[in-house]
């Protein structure tokens, strides 16, 4: 019942505020080749839009469907669309990108994947929601928001265009 | 003297135009009289048939028995007063002594009796002819070469001039075993879906024809057991149109099932003769109406073992005694078959070609059944008196309940 | 009494889903083309540095070949490998049958071992709809291949070559050659090609290697091969036993390769961008021409290297549909005890 009473911050203001934020971290860290990569689906069209808005030349999609752990609850995701990344990403500084950050299960079956594909000199993690309930040692070096919602609610991402936050 | 009443019977004999409400009486296992229902006095030893059929005892001219008390009495619970059994048995019957053996088992059982067949050739090996004339006086009602090959067209002809010779009955089954070399199933739509070898109804028929014109030839007594194509019936049609010796039975699994059912590999669905298609089937079932065909159970029962394989590795036959009539009543229920004929296919019809006393009469053996026409049956595995539990109708609602059965007077099952 | 089980029903979840692979009959379009489009990303994870993910990891796989073949159990274990699984190999054809050991006994032994996925090869049809039915709920049966009835893996590898080079199966013809009659893989083929939309199948040979019944599994037979061959976007080679001349189906290869061998001059009555598939292995000159096998218009190494990621695909498929089902029942049986208490 409170569930819709909770007020979601508006996703395309915080994709404005992420842009500018991983802007001053890749200038701060003194990042060598920056790769976006989003995780799909949500995170996938966030990462879109913020390779356009840093003008940044390549984009990486992961698809985690054969690195989830809760095969054996769920079985395999029914679009299972498989990976796209650049052919090397040998000593590229990853940002990788989700929608919502959670139990942290996902950024794990990421980091993963990730390695099967090479090994990349840093990872940072980039994330529009942190909703907190953390079941991993995992967190975000950038967040839109924070902001704490009841366990049986779930946080959906909706686009490509607009992105919009709803809660069921 | 022991007197054995039943009351209130419908009495039904197609082969004396019989259908009424009647009484008998059975004295020391002999039918005694036959009267109209409420003529008869009260006995201390009677069976109210009220509102059931009582037929003259179902005579199967073909089943498989290794196990003789447990598929006797299979067969007593099925409504068969008697049963004549494939000579491929262990060991199998080409010896008066193993007739004898057979016989004394059966005795002792005392549940249907089994009228033992024969061996055609020794060993069933198909090219020395067995003892025949010996068989015949140990007690072989006729002699069969279960379904092994005889090994050529003149080994068939020598056996059939010698079975002429001395009056001995004969059963053949129709198939060249070239052409249905390593046949799993009919072959048909649904055996090429399936992947598995074919058994073309040429098998059956080109032997069938070269069998009809050895007994125009010999002039033998020939009984062909198992036919499965409607091809087979037309040309068994013809034969005995022109006046030849012959005679022919059909498996109750082919009237029941055709080769759609193998679909699935359920192994008890393999057979042999091979379930036919739906034409053939209902071809099967017009030469039974026709009063053409008899019917045999062609029981077999196979241990679990044996079926519990990839259908080609299974081994063929059906569990049948059990619910034969039942399977027969409830093809009558749906229409197929018609009680008159059905009664002839089982009981009439055998009886003559075994040249038994057919029907119900006054001084006859008592061999008869009396059954619940309209009663919902159900079998399952442990209802069965068979080992066998290869038995497809388990699960399957059916009509007819076999109430009493006799056999040779004496009382084999009573539900 | 489970009485007609359809092959085509026993391989899917209450909801639809794949959890064993007997046969590509009666399964759907969607279904069908959800093992494609997984096998498509599999072949994606083959051209990584590391070539394995996690899928089944801790998961036990046994090849169970009661009929030989290197080639096809290579693949297998190769798939089951790269998704991290453990792979047993266990050559039933010359141990434990012949020593009279039912299927049963060999079935009940391998499960003790709590194996989660059979991939069987057995010589009789129906073999691994049989393991299917009897094997403990959570098993998963893969079919690579079963008498004369089915050899569903090396059909869609033959669907996703197909797809792979023409773009869409939709409204192809399609011609398969050979000796359909014993070809589990024509059977399985016939059944995919149907469901994903060809336009035309034919099948091409004489009488003795061409049942009349193919017509009703929706193919059109030729006895010819040069009017068969005419206008086709694929064609797919079969290949022929050296006991068919001895079971007088054929008279002498030399014969078969002169009337149905697939030869340039004839592949040139093909549509122009034809392909040419096989199975493999190839017998040349009995059914195919080197000139042809080698030739531009061959993609018969291409099947071979999309044959693994679509073995990926259907055991990542029959595995997930295993634990889907084995999760909802154990959910099931939690909220029965639920009311109970």
């Amino acid at each position: 019942m409170t569930s819709s009473a909770t007020a979601l911050p508006d996703a395309e203001a915080l994709c404005q505020q992420l842009s500018s934020d991983i802007k001053q971290l890749i200038a701060e860290k003194e990042l060598k080749q920056p790769l976006l990569i989003g995780i799909r689906t949500g995170g996938a069209w966030l990462a879109q839009r913020l390779q356009q808005s840093l003008e940044l030349p390549e984009l990486g999609i992961l698809d985690i469907s054969f690195y989830r752990d809760d095969f054996d609850e769920r079985g395999l995701a029914t679009q299972a669309k498989g990976s796209e990344l650049p052919d090397s990403i040998e000593d590229r500084a990853i940002i990788l990108v989700d929608d919502v950050l959670m139990s942290g299960r996902t950024i794990r079956a990421a980091m993963n994947e990730i390695f099967d594909y090479g090994r990349p000199t840093s990872i940072h993690l980039v994330s529009l929601l942190d909703i907190g309930q953390r079941q991993l040692p995992i967190q975000a070096d950038l967040v839109g928001a924070s902001i704490t919602i009841n366990p049986e609610q779930k946080i959906k991402l909706s686009g490509p265009n607009p992105l919009q936050l709803s809660i069921g | 003297m022991s007197t054995f009443t039943i009351t209130r019977a419908q009495l039904m004999d197609p082969s004396q135009g019989l259908n009424e409400l009647s009484d008998i009486i059975i004295e020391d296992g002999v039918i005694s009289k036959i009267s109209k229902a409420g003529s008869t006095e009260p006995s201390s030893h009677q069976f109210d048939a009220q509102n059931t059929l009582l037929l003259p005892g179902l005579i199967d001219l073909s089943c498989h028995i290794n196990s003789i008390v447990s598929e006797t009495r299979a067969a007593a619970r099925g409504g068969v007063s008697l049963l004549c059994t494939q000579p491929n048995s262990k060991p199998i019957v080409d010896t008066p002594a193993d007739v004898s053996s057979i016989q004394q088992a059966s005795d002792q059982a005392n549940n249907s009796q089994i009228l033992p067949l024969g061996a055609l050739t020794q060993g069933l090996e198909g090219d020395q002819l067995a003892n025949m004339v010996s068989l015949k006086q140990a007690g072989c009602i006729a002699l069969s070469n279960a379904r092994a090959p005889i090994k050529n067209a003149l080994v068939l002809r020598r056996i059939m001039e010698y079975a002429k010779t001395h009056d001995i009955l004969i059963m053949l089954t129709a198939e060249d075993h070239d052409l249905s070399a390593n046949g799993k199933m009919h072959e048909g739509p649904t055996a090429n879906r399936l992947g598995l070898a074919g058994i073309a109804e040429v098998a059956e028929t080109t032997a069938l024809a070269q069998q009809i014109l050895l007994v125009e030839l010999t002039g033998c007594r020939v009984h062909f057991s198992q036919i499965s194509c409607a091809r087979s019936v037309e040309m068994i049609k013809a034969a005995q149109d022109k006046g030849l010796p012959i005679s022919a039975d059909v498996a109750i699994a082919n009237l029941l099932y055709s080769d759609c059912d193998v679909n699935g590999f359920d192994s008890t669905f393999h057979v042999q003769p091979p379930l036919r298609s739906e034409q053939d089937r209902k071809a099967l079932l017009a030469g039974i109406n026709d009063g053409i065909l008899a019917i045999c159970s062609n029981h077999q029962a196979r241990d679990i073992a044996a079926k519990k394989a990839p259908f080609a590795a299974a081994e063929p036959g059906m569990s049948t005694l059990d619910s034969w009539l039942s399977m027969m009543l409830t093809l009558v229920a749906k229409g197929e078959l018609e009680l008159n004929s059905m009664i002839n296919a089982c009981s009439i019809l055998p009886a003559k070609i075994l040249g038994l006393e057919a029907g119900l009469k006054e001084q006859q053996q008592a061999n008869l059944v009396i059954v619940d026409q309209a009663a919902d049956v159900c079998f399952g595995a442990d209802d069965l008196a068979s080992i066998g539990k290869n038995n497809p109708v388990l699960g399957e609602p059916l009509k007819g309940k076999v109430c009493l059965t006799l056999s040779y007077g004496c009382e084999v099952f009573r539900a | 009494m489970t009485r007609h089980s359809d092959p085509t029903q026993v391989q899917l979840t209450a909801d639809g889903r794949l959890k064993h692979f007997l046969t590509t009959e009666g399964l759907s379009k969607d279904l069908l083309t959800e093992i494609l489009d997984l096998a498509d990303s599999f072949i994606s994870t083959q051209e990584r540095a590391v070539k394995k993910v996690p899928l089944l990891r801790g998961k036990t796989v046994v090849n169970l070949f009661f009929e030989n073949s290197t080639r096809t159990r290579s693949t297998f274990e190769l798939a089951a490998k790269r998704l991290s699984a453990d792979i047993l190999n266990l050559d039933i054809a010359r141990s434990a049958t012949s020593k009279g050991e039912t299927l049963m006994d060999t079935l009940w032994n391998l499960e003790a071992m709590y194996s989660d996925m059979f991939v069987v090869r057995h010589a009789d049809s129906g073999a691994a709809h049989f393991i299917a039915e009897q094997v403990t709920p959570g098993v998963a049966i893969i079919n690579a291949g079963d008498g004369r009835h089915a050899h569903p893996t090396q059909a869609m590898l033959d669907m996703l070559t197909i797809r792979r080079h023409k773009g869409t199966l939709e409204g192809q013809t399609v011609a398969i050659v050979g000796d359909i009659l014993h070809s589990r893989v024509a059977r399985s083929q016939i059944h995919a090609l149907h469901t994903l939309g060809a336009k035309e199948i034919r099948v091409i040979g004489p009488a003795t290697l061409v049942p009349k019944e193919m017509e009703e599994l929706g193919a059109k037979i030729y006895f010819d091969m040069e009017q068969g061959l005419a206008g086709v976007d694929v064609v797919i080679m079969l290949r022929l036993q050296k006991e068919r001349m001895s079971d007088a189906l054929l008279p002498s290869e030399g014969e078969y390769f002169k009337l149905y061998g697939l030869t340039e001059a004839k592949l040139a009555l093909a549509k122009p961008d034809a392909i040419v598939m096989h199975p493999g292995p190839i017998n040349r000159g009995v059914e195919i021409d080197s000139a042809v096998a080698d030739g531009d218009q061959s993609v018969i190494l291409n099947q071979v290297s999309y044959g693994i990621a679509v073995r990926m695909a259907v055991m990542a498929m029959a595995m997930s549909g295993q634990a889907a089902e084995q999760a909802a029942q154990k959910n099931e049986s939690q909220e029965t005890t639920g009311d109970d208490a």
